[in-house]
């Protein structure tokens, strides 16, 4: 093994693991913060959210990540939006991670016993307030296992981002190896890459899952 | 406090329907400041779905509640009669409180914290104020020991006890109770049931769903016997427990006292 094809093109790697987080990092805030409401309105009171919100969880998940992505590059410009490659590969992974997402999250908010929601409505909470102060917290120890687990897809999904024109990570590694003709090194780096990129994302659900865990309880 | 001098609440017609089922069909009762009303009747009859309707946790098809004498639930609109929005709803509720046959604490909120949540996020009361008050009240309820134990860490009579306490924060007229002791072992309804009394004989206006005979025939003024969502006998409950004048009653009570 050589492992000067590696130090020779640091920076160019170090620049798409950058880049690979940056809209790994943004596709993971965005998916969620908007998953969120989603999740919400999927069974909400109102008839027409339901059903909108119902309708954008079956599309995004039906349709494959890499035909979102190509739908808000090559595709909105057809219509006028033009995107730059980046946040059309942060718009598109974003689509399709949301559709997962509230599904999770919407799981969780589920899960909560239904008797919570009268305790809280008998206090004279409403709606948001009964949302924010009593479902969320107990609903969010069920949604972090699994939706954690969803955005470490996510995260490796970022190398679809390869396909519009970006340099990311596993785009950057293809290059190289093309150029190069070692694939072993580059890969193992690669690799390795990733594993500390998830490695923060679960290191970070369990910080989240002590800090919300109650004492005396698992 | 009260502007008129009748009853605090009034329930005249009840009626509702759920699924299918005729639940309530036309219930009447009043409920005068300071008394202490029993509801009995066999599981089925309509109990819970009648106290869930006094707050309006559900809205009934049919009937009026009248609050102080004013009626709830409905909103004059141009001369039509609409159904209150739940936001024009959520004061009253703060004012008949409820406690549940299963506590429904919040679990993930110290005792001090579940009667602290309505008067400060509801109410938009002071903290340290709050604090001071559901300090006294867990006192109250003799759990000052326990203010920073978590709803699983608590006994069942413990969590009925903290609960009686959360509905009391909200400084309400009125007390709900839907069997508050069904679910709790024999010997933890005792003390659970003592809290009860101390609030009755300090006034508290309660009604209370109960299979305890002792406490409907010492503690309640009046007592409403329920079936199939009727009021089919009601009266001074040491008269209408010893001496029914219905089948259904006289069945009713030969299965609570057997
Ligand atoms: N959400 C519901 N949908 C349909 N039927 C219901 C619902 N809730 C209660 N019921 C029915 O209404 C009847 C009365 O219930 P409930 O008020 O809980 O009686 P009780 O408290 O006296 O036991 C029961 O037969 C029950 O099955
Ligand atoms: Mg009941």
């Amino acid at each position: 093994m050589n492992w000067n094809v590696v130090t020779d093109n640091a920076g160019l790697l170090l620049e798409a693991f950058g880049t690979t987080l940056w809209i790994a990092g943004a596709t993971i805030v965005l998916s969620v913060v908007l998953a969120f409401p989603l999740a919400v309105m999927r069974d909400g009171p109102i008839r027409g959210l339901r059903i909108l919100s119902a309708v954008f969880s079956w599309v995004m998940r039906a349709t494959p990540a890499l035909t979102l992505l190509f739908l808000t590059y090559f595709g909105l410009p057809q219509v006028g939006i033009y995107l730059a490659a980046v946040p059309a590969a942060i718009a598109g992974l974003t689509l399709s991670a949301t559709g997962y997402n509230m599904e999770y999250i919407r799981a969780g908010l589920r899960a909560v016993p239904s008797t919570q929601y009268e305790a809280a409505r008998a206090l004279g909470m409403p709606f948001p307030m009964i949302l924010r102060r009593v479902i969320v917290p107990q609903a969010i120890r069920t949604i972090m296992p699994p939706l954690t687990s969803n955005l470490t897809l996510v995260m490796k999904g970022s190398s679809l981002a390869g396909m519009v024109a970006v340099t990311e990570l596993t785009g950057a590694g293809m290059a190289l190896i093309s150029r190069t003709y070692q694939p072993f090194e580059i890969l193992i780096v690669i690799g390795l890459a990733y594993l500390i990129l998830n490695g923060a994302l679960i290191w970070l659900q369990h910080r989240v899952e002590n800090w919300l865990s109650l004492p005396g309880q698992g | 406090m009260s502007a008129t001098d009748g009853p605090l609440l009034e329930v005249a017609g009840l009626e509702k329907t759920l699924g299918t089922q005729r639940v309530l069909r036309g219930v009447d009762f009043t409920v005068n400041r300071g008394e202490v009303l029993a509801i009995i009747g066999a599981s089925g009859s309509g109990k819970s779905t009648l106290l869930r309707c006094l707050n309006l946790l559900i809205r009934p098809d049919n009937g009026r509640i009248l609050w102080q004498g004013r009626e709830v639930g409905w909103v004059q609109n141009g001369g039509k009669r609409m159904p209150a929005r739940e936001r024009d709803l959520l004061g009253y509720r703060t004012q008949i409180s409820m406690v549940f046959q299963s506590f429904n604490l919040f679990p993930h909120m110290t005792a001090l914290q579940n009667v602290m949540e309505a008067p400060v996020m509801v109410m938009k009361r002071p903290r340290d104020e709050v604090r001071a008050e559901a300090e006294a009240l867990l006192e109250k309820v003799r759990l000052s020991h326990r203010a920073g134990a978590y709803p699983h860490q608590m006994s069942g009579g413990e969590q009925q006890r903290v609960a009686i306490a959360r509905a009391l924060a909200m400084r309400p007229e009125a007390l709900l109770f839907d069997e508050v002791t069904s679910a709790l072992d024999p010997e933890l309804k005792g003390e659970v049931l003592s809290v009860m009394r101390d609030l009755a004989s300090e006034g508290m206006t309660m009604v209370s769903v109960s299979h305890e005979m002792g406490f409907v025939r010492n503690v309640a003024d009046r007592v409403v016997f329920m079936h199939k969502g009727r009021v089919c006998e009601a009266g001074d409950p040491k008269d209408v427990l010893a001496n029914p004048s219905t089948a259904e009653l006289q069945a009713f009570v030969r299965s609570v006292t057997d």
